[in-house]
């Protein structure tokens, strides 16, 4: 167990009476933040320094510097969205979730490299720099929120809002060895998140904890009349996760024991559970070939850590998964090539040479996207085109439905489901850019939640033979984030896994 | 899907493209349309009992109602999942 502060609820208790103390070290962090950020590139601009101030050190986010991902608008702040048609657009605002934090005290210190528009699994396609991976300097970081987690794993921010579509809050967490939390869709306000493919966008969070993604989260989530889909939520409770105990002291096993946590059926043979014998549907299920032993071994171990914390195990197939990337393809295609089409140069953004209008929009959208915003355009207006509606978009509407409905008959069985995050540990940077299937193969256990729309946690649990973290990703039924995070906490407890950060600041 | 019809979509999703890229591009489209085979229809849901009616009178791409209408699509879509109180499922929509 580490002895220095990892995570904002541990340095809260450690420094309870000591507000002084905890100013040093914040003014630190930020120190060693900006000295090691061109090595690891996940910081595109840094915020005005702004002094710590008492009110801060009283507030609940208070005093930790956060950052940003850079397609959450904040006033005054580049809002680039890791595009070179938005490189020098300056936001006249700030996304509501940006206000909610602000009012708790979180002192925004910079904006992080994404993938362009959110599109993207390894943070690469972009212009504009990517980070690496803090833990492999040749590994990716995941994406798209890649410079969000990176910084949050590397110790440069307590935590970071990253936005996650199809996983893109998980993947990097599990690429970097932190927490990325995605709620449920609607439960966090996306007025001024940029948007990329409307019904299936949410801001989440990463961070070195489950309980301070959750702090961070409950000063999130709650209705907005700015953003019409996030109202009408059920309410959620203000109340911490645990008693707020010392990272030494036992967690109590309320939360899991009886709980009923869903595992795949699909993984279990090659898992070893004896228990599944006989169970296991016919062969040709594509999620499991794709799964590194390591991260399959992994797996086993989280569910037993479960088992002994007193869940019942029951076993779910993933066979719809097998339709969720298809369908998730097709889905937010056609809803970015709807949500890019305002990005023609007139009000904001790269405006091209041309004599007429239709002539600048063309030189501008052509010059300012990249190839994976320009394919993924190109896939939108296909899926939507004559002809093709009905065999693509319309059909993949109709699965959506289905995965909704198998989620929906699961949740009434089981009160979270424990699966991989990603089928892969952290790939090398570059492998994977020439082959964009590959690269949206990487969500293929986080698109589901996406579709459906409902909650789920990634936790760090362990290293590789490498030194690559592994993680696990929990599900749970729509607004169920508190349950979520009460089992991801004592997953994370059982794992120990906060203490094996290799973050610069350790020894202070 | 051939390099006329690649074209058309460009210009109308306000794009330019080069020679050198439209390989690639036949090849990506080329891959969704095998990924998306695998979809099969297991259900009667009621996204498929009027898709496309009016397929054939309109333009190869998105009318600005078409941008309008994936819009709504998705809110319907997501809003339904959830069966906010005061939000009507989509089936009864």
């Amino acid at each position: 167990m580490a002895d220095y502060p990892v995570t904002m609820t541990q340095a809260q208790l450690v420094y309870a009476d000591d507000p002084e103390g905890l100013r040093h070290l914040e003014e630190q962090v930020q120190r060693i933040a900006r000295a090691n950020q061109e090595e690891l590139g996940a910081v595109t601009h840094w915020l005005p320094a702004r002094e710590i101030s008492a009110a801060d050190l009283a507030s609940p986010l208070g005093p930790f510097s956060a950052f940003l991902k850079a397609n959450i608008a904040c006033e005054g702040a580049s809002t680039h969205c890791g595009s070179l048609f938005l490189t020098d657009y300056i936001s006249p605002f700030s996304a509501t979730a940006v206000e909610r934090l602000c009012a708790a005290g979180s002192r925004l210190t910079a904006i992080t490299a994404m993938d362009e528009f959110g599109m993207g699994s390894s943070s690469e396609f972009t212009s504009l720099g990517h980070p690496v991976n803090p833990w492999h300097p040749r590994r990716t970081a995941g994406g798209s929120s890649g410079g969000s987690a990176a910084a949050v794993a590397a110790g440069h921010a307590w935590y970071a809002l990253g936005s996650d579509t199809g996983g893109s809050v998980r993947q990097p967490a599990h690429c970097c060895g932190v927490v990325g939390l995605k709620p449920t869709w609607g439960r966090v306000s996306r007025y001024g998140l940029v948007a990329f493919a409307s019904s299936l966008d949410t801001i989440g969070v990463l961070s070195r904890g489950v309980e301070d993604a959750w702090a961070v989260f409950r000063c999130l989530a709650g209705p907005d009349p700015r953003d019409g889909t996030s109202l009408g939520q059920p309410p959620l409770t203000n109340q911490p996760l645990t008693t707020e105990l010392l990272p030494t002291q036992p967690l109590p096993a309320a939360p899991v024991k009886g709980l009923r946590c869903g595992i795949p059926l699909d993984l279990g043979e090659t898992a070893g559970l004896d228990d599944l014998s006989g169970l296991n549907g016919p062969p040709g299920m594509a999620l499991e070939p794709a799964l590194e032993p390591a991260l399959l071994a992994n797996q086993n171990r989280c569910q037993e850590w479960l088992r002994d914390l007193g869940a019942e195990l029951v076993p779910v197939s993933l066979r719809p998964w097998q339709k969720a990337l298809a369908c998730y393809t097709v889905l937010n295609a056609a809803e970015a090539v709807s949500n890019l089409l305002r990005f023609d140069g007139s009000l904001y953004g790269l405006r091209g040479e041309g004599e007429t209008f239709q002539k600048s929009f063309l030189a501008g959208r052509t010059q300012g996207l990249g190839p994976e915003v320009k394919r993924r355009i190109l896939l939108g207006s296909h899926v939507l085109s004559a002809g093709y509606r009905d065999r693509y978009y319309w059909r993949a509407r109709a699965t959506r439905q289905t995965l909704v409905k198998y989620f929906e008959d699961i949740f009434a069985d089981v009160d979270c489901l424990l699966c991989p995050t990603a089928p892969t540990t952290a790939f090398p940077l570059g492998s994977r850019v020439d082959d964009p299937q590959a690269m949206r193969n990487s969500d293929i256990f986080t698109i589901p939640a996406s579709l459906a729309g409902i909650p789920a946690l990634t936790i760090p649990t362990g290293t590789d033979a490498n030194g690559l973290p592994l993680s696990a990703q929990l599900l749970a039924p729509w607004w169920a984030e508190k349950e979520l995070c009460q089992v991801g906490l004592a997953l994370e407890r059982q794992a120990s896994f906060q203490g094996r950060k290799v973050i610069p600041w350790a020894n202070l | 899907m051939d390099k006329k019809h690649l074209l058309v979509l460009a210009r109308r999703a306000g794009l330019q493209l080069e020679e050198k890229e439209m390989p690639g591009l036949l090849q990506d489209i080329q891959v969704l349309e095998d990924l998306v085979g695998t979809l099969e229809l297991e259900t009667d849901s009621p996204a498929l009992t009027h898709p496309g009616e009016h397929a054939e009178a309109m333009p190869p791409t998105m009318a600005p109602h078409d941008v309008q209408q994936v819009h709504k699509n998705a809110m319907m879509d997501a809003q339904g999942f959830f069966r906010i109180p005061g939000v009507a499922h989509r089936k009864e929509l």
